[in-house]
């Protein structure tokens, strides 16, 4: 077995492994808190008790996904030292420096309003409540943001120069700012987002076809769509400027996605594969599904705009797995218009049967489309962010730092090990974790909560005398 | 005057990774002690009772070990490379073991069957003392931190001085497990936890005698260090054991929370007698500070950020644990 030998390879599949696991809970960990604060708030300002039930349901799936999210991120962390030390070496002034504004700025804040969110209710004021909640909210997506600096960095890698071994950092604006970041962050902020509506909306119209407390879930599956309205056209529009800039900052990685092999000559278009097979031995493709001129349009708005092929880049700086890297784009491409066109069109048959007494406001098999739709936003999710990390290869940090050259010395078999028995546990953890949250589900929410000691009447906050 | 202000910074860092140190072993340290206590107790009852007393904290607390990863990565970039590296086995053992006790405890609260995943959660915690254990042994023996080529090298950390730290920390987390419980239960459970308090003094004493005894063998220097200055570190070790007189005592009186404050305060002590006797090395014998630190510019940016967070940190953690505070009862 090669692969046991190569202790490079297993390092790669180690922490493809963990990030690939992990980055399952933190998205519904950003975009289910923003959906907490919103009921939250909607409880606060109407007084309605159906909100509070919302924020109690919802947030026992919360915890749950808090917690492994926490658990399973922590590896991450330690093996930038354990498996690619000299990475670590080269970058820690800026990389290690980011990693540790996430811990001090945004997991320490989550984590430090967490309990008082989960288990104050009777134990401070409403607009206090909601202060942890909103807390727990921003340091999830802070947490993202500067997870997101970091990671953009790696791709273009600015502000800074290499000096006796490590990367010094010239301009922190530059290096922070750097080109990827902006629009990397607010696409995974969307994604994060859109995920976790999508969960709320397809487990609600779960309970809807279940004829399981219709008018109670209706108002979440409406929160989750007017939420998807906005997000999902939004997603495209950013994941299209994102996947344009990519032409410009990451040109192999940009033609490997597009399986775009040679530049097209002055007066030509480059033709936009559909689908392809990438050859990456033959440096071409073995057959393909194209439309003429399409990449040129595509990329320059012109019928014979020049777009760079994987040709004019040496083959051991072409990314590997093209095919993984073609493939999944395309897989995340056609997900995130099913998702859109899911919301746009139960926006306009809710929208048409507004005036109707019926209870659904959906039909059922679009009600079906919802459950269906869950796990969508998590593949494309995925996909995407293999398309980003096996689309860097073979750069750890883009043009400054091969992987190669990355990776610590160890034996194979010690990480060969570690990598089984992170496979056997994130496996498991993954198991027990649907299990439990079909539990939850499955359980459904409490329809007659105990009213926390405080709670909004008339605007004020109100002790209730609690004599139990 | 460039190379003073990076001194400066450097013993800056120095002094909050200590913090950032000091935190996550008082906070996480009784949250794995409760684990660990929680496989003595043979009361079901009893068990959930000592899990419930940490539900809506761990979270925070295991966040500390997070920032304490990410300022030695920012901070001291060589030395997180060099030692997370040579301690490739302890390291992965520890978070394997994280996992474990982080899920089971999740698991615990939405279970049917709450005493596997009570069990789960003593073993993990155990497991994670252990990890660290080993881990810290191989930092203070002083074995030189090189790169590892071969599969013998993977336990070059291990040595006999390795079995003293993980009992000693098994002890010493389980003291500031027991001390917490005394403070946050009532009952019965409470008169065992002043029970494990007592039996574990002793049992700590001893083993910091020997840790401090047997820990200097490989780093010389320490020897020297404490014969240079005999009174600092003579005070700090009667200060340690008045503390531990002081426990004894406060386990009779009525003020719940006395006795975890002594044992956080006999954490400091000793925290600062390690780091004392080791300045200006950050990994004995191997690694000093100076050579391990980023540059000055880098140490100055993260201290805007971190330094200035660290307060603020302080007092919205302390916050959470003032909202969640009062006794946890059994009707509960």
């Amino acid at each position: 077995m090669d692969l046991l030998n190569d202790a490079l390879l297993l390092s790669r599949l180690q922490f493809a492994i963990t990030s690939i696991f992990h980055i399952l809970w933190p998205l519904l960990t950003v975009g289910l808190s923003v959906f907490l604060v919103a009921v939250e708030f909607m409880w606060l300002k109407t007084g309605d008790k159906d909100y509070l039930i919302h924020a109690r349901f919802w947030g026992k799936l919360f915890l749950l996904n808090f917690g492994l999210g926490v658990v399973s991120g922590i590896p991450l962390e330690f093996e930038f030292g354990t498996n690619w030390a000299p990475f670590s070496r080269l970058t820690g002034e800026f990389f290690g420096n980011i990693l540790g504004y996430d811990g001090a700025m945004a997991l320490m804040l989550e984590a430090g309003f967490l309990g008082i969110m989960m288990f104050g209710w009777d134990r401070v004021p409403a607009k206090m409540h909601l202060f942890a909640t909103s807390m727990v909210a921003f340091g999830s997506s802070l947490s993202a943001f500067w997870i997101m600096v970091a990671n953009g960095w790696m791709h273009t890698p600015s502000g800074g120069h290499i000096e006796a071994g490590r990367y010094m950092v010239d301009s922190y604006k530059e290096a922070l700012l750097n080109p990827n970041h902006f629009l990397g962050y607010a696409h995974m902020w969307l994604a994060c987002l859109a995920t976790s509506l999508f969960v709320v909306g397809g487990i609600s119209a779960w309970y809807m076809l279940h004829n399981r407390h219709t008018v109670l879930f209706r108002k979440s599956l409406g929160m989750a769509l007017a939420g998807l309205l906005l997000a999902t056209p939004l997603q495209i529009l950013v994941g299209d400027i994102a996947g344009l800039q990519l032409f410009h900052t990451q040109p192999a990685k940009a033609a490997a996605i597009e399986a775009h092999w040679n530049t097209n000559p002055d007066s030509e278009g480059a033709e936009w594969n559909i689908i392809a097979w990438p050859d990456k031995a033959s440096q071409t493709n073995s057959w393909a599904l194209s439309i003429p001129h399409g990449l040129s349009l595509i990329v320059n708005h012109s019928l014979v705009g020049k777009v760079v092929g994987l040709k004019d880049f040496v083959p051991a700086d072409q990314p590997p797995a093209i095919p993984l890297i073609f493939y999944t784009f395309r897989v995340m491409i056609a997900l995130g218009f099913a998702m859109t066109g899911l919301a746009l069109v139960s926006a306009m048959l809710w929208w048409r049967r507004r005036k109707t007494a019926d209870d659904s406001m959906l039909p059922v098999w679009l009600l079906k489309c919802w459950v269906a739709a869950i796990p969508l936003g998590y593949i494309a999710t995925e996909c995407g962010w293999v398309v980003r990390e096996v689309g860097r290869q073979p750069w750890a940090v883009y043009g400054l730092l091969r992987t190669e050259h990355a990776v610590s010395n160890l034996p194979a078999p010690a990480v060969a090990t570690s990598l089984a028995l992170f496979v056997a546990i994130y496996t498991l953890l993954l198991v027990l974790f649907l299990l439990f949250a079909r539990r939850i589900i499955m359980e459904g929410p409490n329809i007659n909560p105990q009213l926390p000691m405080y709670r909004p009447i008339s605007n004020t906050n109100t002790l209730l005398l609690n004599k139990d | 005057m460039e190379h003073q202000v990076s001194d400066l910074l450097i013993n800056i860092w120095g002094a909050m990774l200590t913090m950032i140190l000091f935190m996550y072993v008082a906070l996480d340290g009784f949250d794995l002690g409760v684990g660990v206590l929680t496989l003595l107790e043979g009361d079901g009852r009893k068990k959930s009772l000592m899990m419930h007393c940490l539900s809506g904290v761990w979270d925070a607390n295991e966040t500390w070990l997070v920032l304490l990863g990410g300022t030695l990565f920012g901070a001291f970039p060589l030395a997180y490379a060099a030692a997370l590296q040579s301690l490739y086995v302890p390291i992965m053992l520890m978070l394997f073991a994280l996992i474990f006790r982080g899920v089971a405890f999740e698991f615990c609260l939405y279970s049917k069957k709450p005493a596997l995943w009570v069990f789960a959660f003593g073993v993990g915690s155990l497991l994670t003392i252990i990890a660290q254990g080993l881990a810290l042994s191989g930092l203070l023996s002083g074995i030189s931190l090189i790169e590892i080529t071969g599969t013998s090298a993977l336990f070059e950390w291990l040595t006999p001085f390795s079995l003293v730290t993980v009992a000693l920390l098994i002890t010493a987390y389980s003291l500031l497990g027991a001390t917490y419980l005394f403070g946050k239960v009532d009952g019965e459970l409470r008169q065992s936890a002043a029970m494990w308090t007592n039996r574990i003094i002793i049992a700590l004493t001893v083993l910091l005698a020997i840790f401090f005894i047997l820990g200097p063998i490989n780093t010389p220097f320490v020897i020297e260090r404490w014969a240079q200055h005999p009174f600092f570190f003579g005070i700090l070790a009667l200060l340690v054991a008045i503390m531990f007189l002081l426990l004894q005592w406060s386990l009779k009186q009525e003020r719940h929370f006395d006795p975890f404050i002594l044992c956080l305060v006999t954490l400091f002590i000793v925290l600062v007698g390690l780091v004392s006797s080791n300045y200006p090395y950050l990994i004995p014998g191997v690694m000093t500070l100076h050579a391990a630190a980023s540059s000055t510019k880098t140490l100055e940016f993260m201290l805007y950020a971190e330094g200035g967070l660290l307060p603020l940190m302080l007092i919205y953690n302390g916050y959470q644990y003032y909202v969640l505070r009062g006794q946890v009862t059994e009707n509960h």
